[in-house]
């Protein structure tokens, strides 16, 4: 029976040290609670006075997101976020800073948009604080980066009537590939590679429509064009899209070709593959941009029967002929005009040609201007969607040649 | 003898493979990729090359002294007394090691996830969990590695959700600058991988003595495989930029995010790789004690586990002022330390041994030969 | 730090009636070797505290093997 009850009280003491273990487990140290948290969900940067930056956070405010989610209907009840910003020599010092105007703890783990001005992005020395991004713990390497037109600061002001705060629209805008989409861990792989080119989304806010000023987003209207961490200039969308072409990584478009004055179609390419393809010969760097895209017809402004297999080959031709010049203007403005090499040209000479590499690789500056480039483009109409003759056209207006 | 446990040659396999992978997954890639640049992925390739004559020596000595430990033979070989300090050198060799490992480990962990714990807490904690292990005896270690391993070497299967973001094409030039530089980016991985011979503490308690080798060539090429998918990995995803990142692997982990909402994955990899670094330390300090306790000629080794252990601790905070003190020293030193005590040694010892049998084999046919 | 000296100190008692017990008594060498371990570490310990910057193996085989290490430095 005595033997029988120490038995039990072995048990109950056991149970009862395993049970105090888990005070233990919590961590006492890094310990860290939610609402002692002030989520970080964007950043920008902008250049001060002298070699000072500004940092502006966009902070949660946990009660605004909450009750937004139970009070159908009830939207404007405020904002959901809060935005403050600090002067400091760089982010970790200007963080400190901000620290001081927050009760709670400034968490970096889930800001996923970080956003550059101009003025900042020109003077050179990003990587001063992108080292922060890199090396701070809380900080994810696959935020994604954007340079502003004008102030970074302004755009965190923004409140975006579909997304709940700046830095989610931004995210979105940015996994589209509309532009450029590029996360930290991308940029610094740039900035370290063989030309030390970098590129950007840049973006700038959108003219709200009506009423509320602040009520509207940040669109990406072009591309930054940097050269060892300064920016050096700038492409709009349309010579983006060139470019992007060119790299492999475009997504959505739609071509639109003009088969007789004040006529359209456009095709929707599906998928589009970007083939660099270097040579060498006698001396001369050249390099072929092997283009192939296939997609389907949207939209038919024209007389045209597309169902025809002649009109489909001219519509083709026509196609190529656009993307072509599509693809000429970032080569013309960016090659040409800047003498950046945005397109990769360097990586694909440096993976064929190893040893040539070897020896203009501290000159490509000089040798870029007279890289050769020409464009073979194959286009492929696989279907014409879902209606065969031109809408609201009689049959016999149609042209069938 | 002094273990009584009995384990099998497939757990000893299993206990070999985190105890060389656990704490290269930290900083091979980087360090590779420093020397060996984009051929960093061939590196460990040719680095089998030293885990396998390790195992080799190590499993030939195992076949002259099938019952004993490395403490134990290299006395039988070369003398009671140059063995005793051959013996001390090991043991000296695992202390250091164990503190440098348990180092590595605290030090990865406050890094990226506790800054502001203090390392003794994260260290003791490690070393407390381990020295119940090591008391529990090598049944309870291989059944521990038997449930742990599996799922430690299932982590690289994540990475199938990283594919989106790695580039094929940074893979090429393969051998730019010919093979020199591959072959220099070996001299990191083959450090780790020398580790194998631990084996050599094993073998004696094997159940099926006759696949010990067997599975030793195995683990030595799951190693390899594990090794080399990570750095390969590590080269799609960052190119040549893969040296600006401390512990590039984890920061593959955290770079995961599929449809925006499953991300963050690097807590879950990093709760897989401890029980990889427990099995690791475990290994480590339970040859430290058993080679200690067969040094003494102890009947039993229990009694001196916490004590070890505790030098163990202390050990771990004399090894390195600060990280990058113990960086340097895994980058420059390590990759000839570990190798001349864990396969330098045990060469010449076979190859003493060797000789001696040779020469009583000349010796003894004289005097039957009337 | 004499704080410290006092838990560590506290620390190794309280691990030798852990363990003491345990050993029987015909386990003379083990005992031996067990008090051994047990004031080394004690001893390191205390002076791990006054001089935490003691250069230690580490430091013993970085000079052993320098010559090989600025092979790849």
């Amino acid at each position: 029976m005595n033997h029988f009850l120490s038995q039990s009280m072995t048990k109950l003491f056991l149970v009862l040290l395993l049970f105090s273990a888990s005070f233990l487990l919590t961590g006492c140290w890094d310990r860290r609670e939610v609402n002692d948290t002030a989520l970080v969900l964007g950043a920008a940067i902008d250049k001060e006075k002298g070699e000072n930056i500004k940092l502006t956070i966009q902070v949660l405010i946990p009660r605004a997101v909450s009750g937004g989610q139970q009070g159908a209907g009830g939207g404007g009840e405020g904002p959901t976020v809060l935005v403050r910003s600090a002067i400091g020599e760089n982010m970790a010092d200007a963080t400190s800073k901000l620290q001081t105007e927050f009760p709670r703890k400034i968490f970096w783990g889930h800001c996923k948009v970080y956003i550059i001005g101009t003025k900042l992005a020109k003077a050179g020395g990003l990587h001063k604080q992108i080292d922060f991004w890199l090396r701070h713990p809380e900080p994810r390497e696959r935020a994604d980066l954007f340079v502003s037109v004008g102030k970074a600061a302004n755009i965190l002001e923004l409140q975006p009537p579909l997304e709940l705060y700046v830095g989610q629209a931004l995210r979105k805008l940015s996994e589209m590939h509309i532009g450029m989409s590029v996360t930290v861990k991308d940029f610094e792989q740039m900035l370290k590679g063989d030309t030390g080119t970098a590129l950007l989304p840049l973006i700038k806010t959108l003219p709200p429509l009506t009423g509320n000023k602040q009520e509207t987003i940040a669109n990406i209207i072009g591309t930054a064009i940097f050269k060892k961490d300064k920016m050096v200039g700038q492409i709009d969308t349309k010579v983006t899209r060139g470019l992007l072409w060119l790299r492999n990584e475009v997504e959505v478009t739609a071509v639109t070709v003009n088969p007789k004055k004040g006529e359209t179609i456009s095709l929707d390419p599906i998928r589009e593959k970007t083939k660099l393809i270097p040579t060498i010969k006698n001396g001369k760097w050249k390099i072929l941009a092997k283009i192939t895209s296939e997609g389907t017809i949207v939209q038919n402004g024209s007389h045209l029967d597309i169902m025809s297999t002649d009109i489909t080959k001219r519509i083709e031709k026509e196609l190529e002929k656009d993307i072509k010049q599509r693809l000429n203007l970032p080569l013309i403005q960016v090659k040409n005009g800047m003498n950046v090499d945005a397109f990769g040209f360097a990586d694909a000479f440096h993976r064929k040609y190893p040893k040539e590499w070897e020896k203009v690789k501290d000159h490509w500056d000089k040798v870029l201007p007279q890289v050769d480039v020409k464009i073979a483009i194959k286009t492929r109409i696989r279907r014409p969607g879902l209606t065969t003759t031109p809408a609201g056209v009689p049959e016999n207006e149609v042209e069938k040649k | 003898m002094i273990e009584k446990g009995k384990i099998s040659a497939f757990q000893m396999a299993l206990m070999i493979e985190p105890t060389v992978v656990a704490t290269a997954v930290l900083v091979v890639p980087s360090v590779t990729a420093k020397v060996a640049g984009r051929d960093m992925w061939i590196s460990p390739i040719f680095g089998s090359l030293v885990g396998f004559f390790s195992l080799f020596i190590v499993y030939q000595l195992h076949k002259h002294f099938p019952e004993k430990s490395i403490i134990q033979y290299s006395g039988d070989i070369i003398g009671r007394i140059p063995g005793k300090i051959i013996g001390l050198i090991y043991l000296f060799f695992l202390l250091h090691s164990s503190g440098i490992i348990t180092r590595e480990y605290a030090d990865f962990i406050i890094a990226a996830f506790l800054p502001r714990t203090p390392m003794f807490v994260v260290m003791g904690g490690m070393i407390l969990v381990c020295a119940f292990t090591v008391l529990s005896g090598l049944e309870v270690l291989g059944r521990a590695a038997q449930v742990f391993v599996p799922i430690f070497m299932s982590t690289p299967l994540l990475f199938i959700l990283l594919i989106p973001d790695l580039k094929l094409e940074n893979i090429v030039p393969i051998m730019e600058h010919g093979m020199m530089p591959s072959i220099l980016g070996a001299v990191i991985p083959q450090g780790w991988l020398s580790e194998v011979s631990l084996i050599s503490m094993f073998l004696p308690f094997l159940k099926d003595r006759e696949k010990g080798g067997k599975w030793g060539i195995i683990s030595v090429i799951v190693i390899i495989l594990h090794l080399v998918i990570i750095n390969i990995v590590c080269l799609l995803l960052y190119g040549e930029s893969v040296t600006s990142y401390a512990f590039p692997v984890l920061t593959a982990f955290r770079y995961i995010s599929v449809a925006t909402f499953f991300e963050h994955l690097e807590a879950v990899v990093v709760i897989i790789w401890v029980m990889g670094a427990f099995i690791k330390i475990s290994v480590f300090y339970y040859v430290l004690v058993l080679g200690t306790a067969q040094w003494l000629n102890l009947s039993d080794y229990r009694p001196i586990v916490f004590p070890i252990g505790f030098l163990v601790c202390l050990v771990c905070i004399w090894a390195a002022a600060n990280g990058q003190e113990l960086g340097r020293f895994l980058r420059t030193i390590s990759p000839f330390y570990i190798p001349s005590i864990m396969t330098f040694i045990p060469m010449l010892l076979l190859l003493i041994a060797i000789i001696k049998k040779k020469m009583r084999n000349k010796r003894q046919p004289v005097p039957t030969n009337p | 730090m004499i704080w410290t000296v006092f838990a560590i100190t506290v620390g190794v008692v309280l691990l030798i009636l852990f363990e003491w017990p345990k050993m029987k008594q015909n386990q003379k060498k083990e005992k031996a070797a067990f008090v051994t371990l047990t004031a080394m570490g004690w001893l390191l310990a205390i002076l791990l505290v006054f001089f935490p910057d003691m250069p230690g193996p580490t430091q013993m085989i970085e000079k052993l093997f320098k010559p090989l290490g600025k092979l790849i430095e």
